[in-house]
């Protein structure tokens, strides 16, 4: 189930939000815990139930693990088995084809994909997993029921991207009684934010990303300044997405009164790669950092061992990002840029006047865009024919049709008011994607992001609220454009 | 985001307020959408509702449900210029139109099959048969739409109620249809009429011999002709029996006027660069003749008929003709002319096979 559908904002959410809290107000802790379980897990399994089992099963299973953890201290090698398994698991369900076709490649024979489901959710609940065994391993999870595990893991909000939460912030939640009383402060700020994040989604994530898929489709065809187009939509689609998605997770789960930890602090503000990383999906870098980079000995062992630690992080967040050499050239880069930042931070005067720091956002903003680019290419040979369309200087192309899709309904209107829209919209046909360009920048690099504003309910919140909740559900389908090509 | 503090009272209000108010607007839109009914999903047109016929995939399967009528004309492009008034007054009959743009055999097909199971007494069926959709998988609805951001509607054409919140809560189809509809109403247009239902001739950029070749390249010729295969014919075979004729035997009491839709010599040209010139001619045959051995198809085709294929005045690209050329489609079915029957369809064969294998296409360039 996605949070931008019909079925999860006007029968799954109010109704389980209402019975959660109805049954957390009578002080059925325990029923309402099982009921969000079950939630979850139809959540999990209601496009296809399968998911569901492999959640379970996974679930069951670091349970008993962590449980061995506990009672025999010390157990490296149980630990070393635990983490082994489920990051056999995420190897075959992710990565198995993926192998097999880098194998089929060096010997020259043929591959046929096998045909393995990639469980909803996976990466994300195997991360958490794997952070709570190595808790569980240093003692810090004895007084966690499995009731309040499974919740902790199945938890719907964070289920499909996030954020990576772990037991030390959401467990004591669910042992403080005293919180789980319905708040209209809290469902208030809720609904705020997960409309908030829904507009992000569908208004702006959703247009662009249509434009990106149709370029995607015939990379061939792009001009250089198409490319160029394309990276900044890709760019935009990506954080207001994702952020989008952490917003309304954190919305909805706010108004269950469990807090949720940000994800991002307006990333593409970052004046380096290492402050990007401190913004864009903190609660990765988070784990990351604790549970890999801490234990290789982070700073503490040199220089080299220390660019070395933070190369196989961003190794490993490649890897985990996706099954394709992209992702892990993509991991590469960015460890190496990370390096670069910390070599040259010592030259950085501490205080910079606003015209550098301008230009390093710039900077960091260029390399992280195109960065994006690679991420989504389908191949390193896609990469490459995209990059060297860059530096081409091919003029013709499909700017045109990559940006008829931002003509929607709304310029629509706009130009049945204004008598002298439509025409330049006729003049210059990508005039509406550059509007959606200006305003995507606008949001992400002048306005104060969803964390930084104050919320009050007040008549201007509401109505903002009600606007983006109906405008973003009546966005969820249009009309198609059949421009048949044989016509 | 931080919060403030605010009295709960207030805050008790603005959630309540905010989800009231979110709850009036998705029923007044649903609601609105529901009475107006712009793609005839639920009903007929309401009286006194001005209605725009625009957008075939989404209202050919209300038109099939709701309307009352004895006669369809359906198909691709190619059946979209046909006026239903005059099939009214050639047939005597009550006609609409149903087209799919792009549409294979199985979207036709199913267009076809929702309108005979209708409740109307459906006398006959005027259906266009595309040559180059004769060879595609029997359960392929269409091709690539090219460009293309949304799925085809299934929400309009499946009979689920539960995915009709897409068709309810759907600002395009509020914005544009409901909110077209009403005001056209207020302004006392009238609804648009089958003839204008899918009609492209305004969209033309214009027919005759630099139109046409300015819609395709000839890369060079092949010498070798491409024979067909079995796999082919099978395929053929598949798609006509599951698409076309399994559904004319279930309704034996329709008539089924099908036509092979006469496309120009200049798309026998690509077919001759491409050595697929006898390829083309061997499929048609074999669809033929599957096809007459259904008592109630009535097959026409015009195939043969230089003084139309060869006037390029009649076309704008390949294969798509004006609308004249409809007109005499209608006039001749109901006629009884340029009818295929086993009799006389070998002749036809040869008649087509002596235009189109002798044809000087060198010439048209």
């Amino acid at each position: 189930m996605s949070f931008a559908s019909y079925i999860f904002i006007l029968i799954f959410m109010p109704l389980t939000v209402f019975i959660k809290l109805f049954l957390d107000g009578r002080k059925y802790y325990m029923a309402a815990d099982i009921f969000l379980i079950c939630a979850s897990f139809v959540f999990c399994g209601f496009y296809k139930p399968v998911y569901a089992c492999v959640l379970l099963v996974s679930l069951v299973i670091n349970f008993l693990f962590s449980r061995l953890l506990l009672k025999k201290s010390g157990q490296k090698m149980l630990l070393t088995g635990a983490i082994a398994v489920n990051v056999l698991a995420l190897f075959y369900f992710k990565y198995f084809n993926f192998c097999l076709s880098a194998f089929a490649k060096i010997r020259g024979g043929e591959f046929r994909a096998l045909d393995i489901i990639l469980p909803l959710g996976i990466s994300f609940y195997t991360f958490r997993q794997l952070a709570y065994l190595v808790d569980s391993y240093r003692g810090e999870t004895k007084d966690v029921s499995f009731r309040e595990y499974a919740l902790f893991i199945s938890y719907f909000p964070t289920l499909i991207q996030g954020p990576i939460t772990l037991q030390e912030s959401f467990i004591p939640q669910l042992k403080d009684l005293n919180s789980r009383k319905a708040d209209y402060t809290r469902l208030s700020h809720g609904l705020y934010l997960f409309s908030v994040g829904l507009l992000k989604k569908t208004l702006f994530a959703d247009v662009f990303g249509r434009a990106v898929d149709t370029a995607f489709a015939y990379p061939d065809l792009l001009s250089s300044s198409d490319v160029i187009l394309i990276s900044l939509f890709y760019t935009f689609q990506l954080y207001f997405d994702f952020s989008g998605y952490c917003d309304m997770a954190e919305g909805v789960s706010g108004m269950m009164n469990i807090k949720l930890p940000h994800n991002f602090d307006s990333p593409y503000k970052a004046v380096s790669i290492e402050d990007f990383w401190r913004r864009w999906h903190m609660t990765l870098t988070g784990f990351l950092r604790k549970y890999i980079y801490f234990p290789l000995g982070g700073s503490r062992r040199g220089k080299i061992r220390t660019y070395i630690n933070i190369l196989i992080i961003f190794l490993i967040s490649g890897i985990w990002h996706g099954a394709n050499y992209t992702f892990i050239i993509w991991g590469l880069i960015h460890g190496m840029l990370n390096c670069f930042d910390r070599l040259i931070k010592k030259l950085m005067p501490e205080k910079q006047n606003t015209l550098v720091k301008c230009i390093r956002v710039v900077l960091t903003f260029t390399a992280v865009n195109f960065l994006w680019l690679l991420f989504r290419c389908g191949s390193l040979s896609q990469a490459a024919m995209l990059f060297g369309r860059l530096f081409e200087g091919r003029t013709e192309g499909m700017t045109a049709v990559i940006s008829s899709g931002f003509n929607i309904p709304e310029f629509r209107i706009v130009e049945s008011f204004v008598p002298f829209a439509a025409s330049m919209v006729t003049k210059m046909p990508a005039l509406p994607a550059y509007i959606f360009l200006g305003a995507a920048a606008a949001v992400v690099f002048v306005c104060r992001n969803s964390h930084e504003t104050e919320f009050k309910p007040d008549v201007k919140t509401a109505l903002f609220t009600i606007a983006a909740l109906f405008w973003s559900v009546m966005s969820f389908t249009g009309i198609s454009s059949f421009i048949y090509a044989g016509f | 985001m931080k919060k403030t503090d605010a009295p709960a009272g207030k805050e008790k209000k603005w959630f309540a307020a905010v989800t009231l108010s979110c709850l009036f607007l998705f029923v007044l839109c649903a609601g609105l959408t529901i009475f107006v009914d712009p793609y005839f999903h639920y009903h007929a047109p309401v009286e006194g509702i001005s209605y725009s016929l625009t957008d075939g995939r989404y209202q050919n399967d209300g038109i099939a449900r709701h309307f009352k009528y004895d006669t369809v004309i359906t198909g691709t492009s190619m059946a979209e210029n046909f006026k239903t008034s005059e099939a009214d007054v050639l047939f005597n009959a009550h006609t609409v139109k149903i087209t799919y743009r792009g549409g294979l055999f199985k979207e036709v097909d199913q267009g076809v099959k929702r309108a005979l199971s209708s409740g109307n007494d459906v006398k006959r069926v005027i259906r266009s048969l595309d040559y180059s959709f004769l060879v595609k998988d029997k359960d392929q609805k269409h091709d690539d739409l090219d460009f293309g951001h949304l799925e085809p509607p299934e929400f309009m054409t499946n009979d689920n109620p539960f995915d009709d919140a897409a068709y309810l809560l759907n600002k395009s189809i509020f914005t544009e249809a409901v909110a077209g509809d009403l005001k056209n109403s207020l302004d006392g247009e009238p609804s648009d009429t089958f003839d204008e239902y899918g009609n492209w001739m305004a969209e033309a950029p214009g027919f005759g011999k630099d139109q046409v070749l300015s819609t395709y390249v000839i890369q060079g010729r092949v010498s070798e002709d491409v024979p067909v295969s079995e796999a082919e014919l099978k395929t053929v075979h598949d798609n006509l029996e599951q698409n076309v004729i399994q559904t004319a035997l279930d309704n034996p009491e329709t008539e089924f006027y099908l036509f092979i839709t006469p496309y120009s010599i200049y798309y026998w040209d690509m077919m001759d660069s491409q050595g697929k010139l006898k390829w083309q001619l061997d499929i048609e045959e074999a669809a033929v003749r599957q096809l007459l051995e259904v008592p109630n198809i009535k097959l026409f085709a015009w195939g043969d008929r230089a003084d139309i294929v060869t006037n390029a005045d009649n076309y704008k690209d390949q294969a798509h003709y004006g609308d004249w050329i409809n007109t005499m489609i209608l006039n001749d079915m109901a006629a009884g002319d340029s009818l295929i029957t086993k009799e006389n369809c070998d002749g036809y064969f040869e008649r087509e096979r002596e235009l189109y294998m002798n044809f000087d296409y060198e010439g048209l360039h």
